[in-house]
C-alpha cells in the first residue's frame, strides 16, 4: 500500500485552502499531521477520501499508483481507504450493526468473496468489539445517533478494525476523549497496525502521540506542510508551540 | 381602516399599537429595515396584520390579549427576500366565554430566510382558544428556517383548545418544524414548590408565569414588559 | 443527484402489472337499483343484507363527493365502472382442487401461495380476486381454536347474527360518500371473529387482486375481538397496469371488547399509475376505523402506502371503552404523479384513552404527500392523553409534503404533544455511507429505511421483509 500526495490543490466554494501538498506514505509507517486551526489539516483528509464540497484544482492523489481523485467515494473506500471522521455523521433509525455488515459486505464483494450473513458476522464483531472495549448492545443503536463525543470516536475504530483497510486517516480521533478512551482507542490503533496497513493522523495535540508513536511528524500551515520530522517534531511543538515553528519558516 | 406602515432601508422601529376597534395594518419592512412591534388587544375586535419582508429585514412581532370578548388576530407574513428574520409571538389568558382564534400565514417565497412562530394560551372557565398557523415554502425557498409553536394551557374542566398547525412544503432543503401542545400545570413542579413552602395557590401562580414569560421576555426592556404582564392579570 | 437515485429505486417496473386471462362473469356497466339487487342475487344474500345495500343506494344517491382533500382527478363517472366481477366457477368451491389452477398460478406470481404443500407457514390466508374470495387457507386449524376467518359473504349465510350486530356498526353507510357506495356495491372482503379468551393461533391475512379492466373493487372487512382475545391482521394488494383508472373503496371496520386487541396491518401496493404520463393507477378512497368498546381494548393500524394514483384514506380509532388505546403507524410513499391524502383521527371519549400517531412521508418526482389528522378529546375522555410525531422527507424540488392536523381537546385533564418536522437526506450522510464503500442507491434506501424504523417495526415479521424490499430496500433485518 502506498499512497502519495502530490502538489494537492484544493478550494472549496472557491476558497483555496490546500496550496501545494507534497507527502508519500507506505505500508508500515505511520505518519501524524499536526498544525493550528484553519491549516487544512481536515480539508486534506475530506479530499483524499472524496469529499463532493470540495474542488481539487491542481496536483493528484496516488493510491498504489493510481489516481483516485476521479474515483467515487465509494471506489476509493472499496480500494482500501478509510476515514475516521472527525464529527462522524449520525444516521437516525439505521442499526449500527446492520450499516457495519452492509459496509464490510460491500468490501467482501469488491473481492468477489461470498458476504456474510448477520450471525456470522456478529462473530466477526463481537471479537472488534472488545477490542474497543464496546457492549454488544451498542451495535442495536442507531449508526452515531445519541452518541456521545467518545462514543463516536470508538465507533469510528470500531469500523476501522472491521473493514480492514490499508490505508487508515484519523481525523482528530483523540478531540472529545477523556483519558480512558484515549487508551482504548489507541490501543486499538496499536493492534490494527502492521506492515501491511499504512496510518496517517491528524491532530492537534501532542498526547495521542504519546500512545500512538509515529514514524513521521508533519506540521501544515496555510494548505501546505512546512516542516517534516520524526516524534521529537511534536514534542517541541508541544513545549514551544506553533507560533515558534511558523516564525522560524517565516 | 388600514394603516400602512413603512420601515425605510436600513432602518430600525418600536412601536406599541392599542387595539380596542377593527383594525388592518400592512407593514412594508424594506431591505435591511428592523421593526419590533407590540399589539395590545381587547374586546370584541378583530386585528388583521400583513408584513411584508424585504432582504435582510427583521421582524418582531408580538401578540398580546387581554379582557376580549371574541376576537380574531390574522396574521401574515411575506418573505420577499433573502435572510429574513422573523420572530412572532403571542400570549393571551383567556377567562368566562371569551374565545380567541388566531390564524397565522408564513409564506416563505425566497432562499435563507428565517421564523419562529411562538403562540401561548392560557384556557380558563368556558374559554376557547383556537389556532391556526400554516407555514408554506416555496420550491424557490430552499434553506428556509421555520419554526412554529402553540402551546396551550387548561385549567378548567370545561376549556377547549384547538390547534391546527399546518406545513405546506415545496422544497427538499428545509428546515421546518411545528409543534402543539395542550396540557396542564405540571404536578411535579407543583409538588416541588409546594415542598418549598409555597401554598397551592401560590405555586401556581408561580407555574402560570413562568409558563407567560417566555413570550414576555421576548418583550424588549424599553416597552416595560411588567406592565402588560400585569394587565392579563388586572 | 438524489432524484435520480430515488428514480432507480421507485421506478423499477412494476412487478404486479399483469392480467390473468380468465373467463369472468362481469355485470354490465353502470350503478343502478338493479345493479344492486344483481350483486345481492349472484351472492345469494338473505333480505336482510339487500335492505342494507338499498338503504345505503338510497343515501348514496343523495350525497355529493367529497372535495376537501388535498388531491385533484378526474371526475369519476360512476356510471363507467363494473360493480361485480368474478372468475366463472363451474361449480361451488370446496376446496382448492375447484379453483381455476390459472387463479393459483396467479396468486403464486404474486408471492402468495395457497396450495397446500407450499403454503405459508405462519399466516392463514384469504385470496379475493376481483369481487370474490377464491381460497382461504388453514380454516380448519383456525376453527378448531374458534377462530372464525371466512369470506364476508360466508361469514353472512353461516353467522348472519354475528353480521347482523356488527357490519356498519363502526362505519354506518351515512358516514362518507364512499362509505355509503361501498355499503351499496361491497362484493367481497374478510370476516373474522375471534372469541373471548382466545388468542389467535396464527397471523391473519387477505391478499387482494384488482383484475378485470374498468371494474372497481369494494371490498368489506370486519372484524370482531370478544373479551381477552387477540389477532394480528394483515392485508395486501396488487392490480394489472391499466391505462384508465380504476377505483378502489374500501370499508375496513373493527371492533374490540374488554382487553381485547386487534393489530391491523396494511401493505398497499396498488398499481401507481404511469411513472412518465401519470395515465392510469388505482383510486384508492378507502374507510378504516376500529370502535374499542371494552375497558383497555387495544387497537393499532400499521399502513405502508407505496401505491395507487391517489389515496385517500385515515384509519382511525374511537376509543370509547377505559383505558382503550389507538395506535396508528404509517409509511407514506408517493412518487411521480401520486398523490396522496392520509392520516388518522383519534377520537377519545372514554376516561383515561390513549393514542399514538407516528407518520413518515415521503414525497419525490411530482408527487403531493398529505398528512391530515385529527386528534379530539371529548368532555367524558378524563386525563386521555396522546402523542403525535408526524416526519416528511422530501426528495427533489418538484413534489410537496403538507401536514393538516387538528388538535381538538374539550376538557381540562387532556394532554396532547403533536411534533412535525421535515427531514433531508443530507450530502454529510451520503458521503459517510460511501466512505464506508456503500454504493449511493443502497444508502439511500439504507437511510430511508431508516427514517421510517419506529412504523416498520411495528409490522409483523412476515410483512417486514416485503414492505423493505418494496421501498427498495436491501438492507434487510435492521427494521423490525
Amino acid at each position: 500500500m502506498k499512497l502519495e500526495i502530490k502538489n494537492l490543490h484544493a478550494a472549496i466554494d472557491e476558497t483555496p485552502i490546500l496550496s501545494g501538498v507534497n507527502l508519500t506514505i507506505s505500508s508500515g509507517e505511520v505518519h501524524a499531521i499536526m498544525g493550528p486551526n484553519g491549516s487544512g489539516k481536515s480539508t486534506l483528509s475530506k479530499v483524499i477520501a472524496g469529499h463532493p464540497a470540495y474542488t481539487v484544482t491542481e496536483g493528484e492523489v496516488l493510491l498504489n499508483g493510481e489516481n483516485i481523485l476521479e474515483l467515487a467515494p465509494e471506489e476509493r473506500a472499496l480500494k482500501g481507504l478509510f476515514l475516521a471522521f472527525q464529527y462522524p455523521t449520525e444516521i437516525p433509525g439505521v442499526h449500527n450493526a446492520n450499516f457495519l455488515r452492509l459496509a464490510y459486505n460491500a468490501k467482501l464483494k469488491y473481492h468477489g468473496k461470498p458476504e456474510l450473513d448477520p450471525l456470522e458476522f456478529d462473530e466477526l464483531i463481537q471479537e472488534k468489539l472488545a477490542l474497543v472495549e464496546m457492549d454488544s448492545d451498542f451495535l442495536e443503536r442507531s449508526v452515531n445517533h445519541g452518541f456521545s463525543g467518545g462514543e463516536k470516536k470508538r465507533n469510528e475504530i470500531l469500523q476501522m478494525l472491521v473493514l480492514n483497510p490499508g490505508f487508515a486517516l484519523l481525523d482528530e480521533t483523540d478531540s472529545g476523549l477523556d483519558i480512558d478512551a484515549l487508551r482504548i482507542v489507541a490501543n486499538a490503533v496499536n493492534t490494527f497496525k502492521s506492515p501491511d496497513n499504512a496510518i496517517l493522523m491528524i491532530t492537534h495535540y501532542q498526547r495521542l502521540l504519546n500512545h500512538i508513536i509515529p514514524d513521521f511528524v508533519h506540521v501544515m500551515a496555510n494548505g501546505k506542510i512546512i516542516q517534516s520530522g520524526d516524534k521529537d517534531l511534536a514534542l517541541q511543538l508541544e513545549e514551544k508551540g506553533y507560533e515558534w515553528l511558523l516564525e522560524s519558516v517565516g | 381602516m388600514l394603516h400602512p406602515h413603512l420601515i425605510e432601508k436600513e432602518t430600525e422601529h418600536t412601536r406599541v399599537v392599542q387595539v380596542d376597534q377593527d383594525q388592518t395594518i400592512e407593514a412594508h419592512i424594506k431591505a435591511g429595515g428592523s421593526y419590533t412591534i407590540l399589539f395590545v388587544q381587547s374586546g370584541n375586535t378583530t386585528l388583521n396584520t400583513r408584513f411584508i419582508l424585504d432582504e435582510g429585514a427583521t421582524l418582531k412581532a408580538i401578540w398580546i390579549s387581554h379582557h376580549i370578548e371574541e376576537a380574531t388576530q390574522n396574521i401574515q407574513v411575506e418573505f420577499k427576500g433573502e435572510g429574513i428574520n422573523a420572530n412572532l409571538s403571542g400570549i393571551a389568558r383567556l377567562t368566562g366565554q371569551q374565545k380567541l382564534t388566531t390564524h397565522t400565514h408564513l409564506i416563505h417565497h425566497q432562499p435563507n430566510t428565517n421564523a419562529t412562530q411562538f403562540f401561548k394560551r392560557i384556557i380558563e372557565d368556558q374559554a376557547v382558544s383556537e389556532f391556526q398557523g400554516l407555514v408554506h415554502v416555496k420550491s424557490e425557498a430552499q434553506k428556509t428556517d421555520s419554526n412554529q409553536f402553540n402551546h396551550n394551557l387548561i385549567l378548567s374542566d370545561k376549556g377547549r383548545a384547538i390547534a391546527r398547525p399546518q406545513l405546506e412544503i415545496f422544497a427538499d432543503d428545509v428546515k421546518c418544524s411545528h409543534g402543539a401542545t395542550v396540557g396542564q400545570l405540571d404536578e411535579e413542579q407543583r409538588f416541588y414548590l409546594q415542598s418549598r413552602g409555597f401554598s397551592e395557590d401560590q405555586a401556581n401562580h408561580i407555574l402560570i408565569q413562568g409558563f407567560m414569560d417566555e413570550i414576555f421576555d421576548i418583550i424588549p426592556a424599553q416597552l416595560d414588559p411588567a406592565k402588560y404582564r400585569h394587565l392579563l392579570y388586572a | 443527484m438524489s432524484q435520480s437515485l430515488l428514480n432507480e429505486l421507485t421506478s423499477r417496473e412494476y412487478k404486479f402489472g399483469f392480467k390473468t386471462d380468465i373467463e369472468s362473469e362481469i355485470a354490465p356497466k353502470g350503478l343502478s337499483e338493479g345493479i344492486v339487487r344483481y350483486i345481492s342475487k349472484m351472492k345469494n344474500e338473505p333480505e336482510f343484507i339487500l335492505e342494507f345495500r338499498l338503504k345505503a343506494f338510497r343515501h348514496w344517491l343523495t350525497m355529493t363527493e367529497p372535495t376537501w382533500a388535498n388531491v385533484n382527478y378526474p371526475k369519476i363517472d360512476y356510471q363507467n365502472i363494473h360493480y361485480y366481477a368474478a372468475p366463472k366457477a363451474k361449480k361451488k368451491l370446496d376446496s382448492l382442487d375447484d379453483v381455476d389452477p390459472e387463479i393459483l398460478r396467479t396468486f403464486e406470481k404474486l408471492g402468495i401461495p395457497l396450495m397446500e404443500q407450499k403454503k405459508l407457514a405462519n399466516v392463514a390466508v384469504d385470496a379475493i380476486f376481483d369481487s370474490v374470495s377464491v381460497a382461504t387457507t388453514y380454516k380448519k386449524k383456525l376453527l378448531d381454536a374458534g377462530v372464525v376467518f371466512c369470506p364476508l359473504s360466508e361469514a353472512i349465510e353461516k353467522y348472519p347474527e354475528l353480521v347482523k350486530t356488527y357490519l356498519g356498526s363502526v362505519v354506518p353507510f351515512t358516514d362518507n360518500y364512499f362509505a355509503a357506495l361501498n355499503s351499496a356495491v361491497f362484493t367481497e372482503g374478510s370476516f373474522v371473529y375471534i372469541p373471548k379468551n382466545t388468542i389467535s393461533p396464527m397471523e391473519l391475512s387477505t391478499y387482494f387482486r384488482i383484475n378485470t379492466e374498468d371494474s372497481g373493487q369494494f371490498e368489506r372487512t370486519l372484524i370482531v375481538c370478544e373479551e381477552n382475545s387477540y389477532v394480528s391482521y394483515l392485508e395486501g394488494c396488487t392490480a394489472p397496469k391499466f391505462d384508465t383508472n380504476q377505483l378502489h373503496a374500501a370499508v375496513v371496520e373493527l371492533v374490540t371488547l374488554d382487553n381485547a386487541e386487534i393489530k391491523y396491518s396494511t401493505v398497499q401496493n396498488w398499481y401507481a399509475g404511469d411513472a412518465k404520463t401519470g395515465k392510469g393507477g388505482i383510486y384508492n378512497f378507502v374507510t378504516k376505523r376500529g370502535k374499542c368498546l371494552g375497558k383497555k381494548s387495544k387497537i393499532s393500524w400499521t399502513q405502508i402506502e407505496t401505491g395507487s394514483a391517489i389515496t385517500w384514506k385515515y384509519p382511525s380509532c374511537v376509543l370509547i371503552g377505559e383505558e382503550s388505546v389507538g395506535e396508528f403507524y404509517s409509511v407514506a410513499l408517493t412518487n411521480h404523479f401520486q398523490q396522496a391524502d392520509t392520516g388518522t383521527k383519534m377520537i377519545h371519549i372514554g376516561k383515561n384513552t390513549k393514542s399514538t400517531i407516528i407518520s413518515k412521508g415521503i414525497s419525490a418526482g411530482k408527487s403531493h404527500n398529505t398528512y391530515r389528522g385529527l386528534v379530539q378529546m371529548n368532555k367524558s375522555a378524563i386525563n386521555a392523553n396522546n402523542f403525535t410525531q408526524c416526519d416528511s422527507m422530501l426528495i427533489g424540488n418538484l413534489c410537496s409534503a403538507n401536514t393538516f392536523p387538528t388538535i381538538d381537546v374539550r376538557n381540562g385533564t387532556g394532554t396532547v404533544g403533536h411534533e412535525a418536522t421535515t427531514v433531508k437526506i443530507s450530502e454529510d450522510q451520503m458521503f459517510y455511507a460511501a466512505q464506508r464503500g456503500i454504493a449511493p442507491e443502497e444508502a439511500m434506501s439504507m437511510i430511508i429505511s431508516g427514517f421510517c424504523k419506529d412504523v416498520f417495526k411495528e409490522l409483523p415479521t412476515e410483512f417486514a421483509v416485503e414492505a423493505t424490499q418494496l421501498l427498495g430496500l436491501k438492507l434487510e433485518g435492521s427494521v423490525g
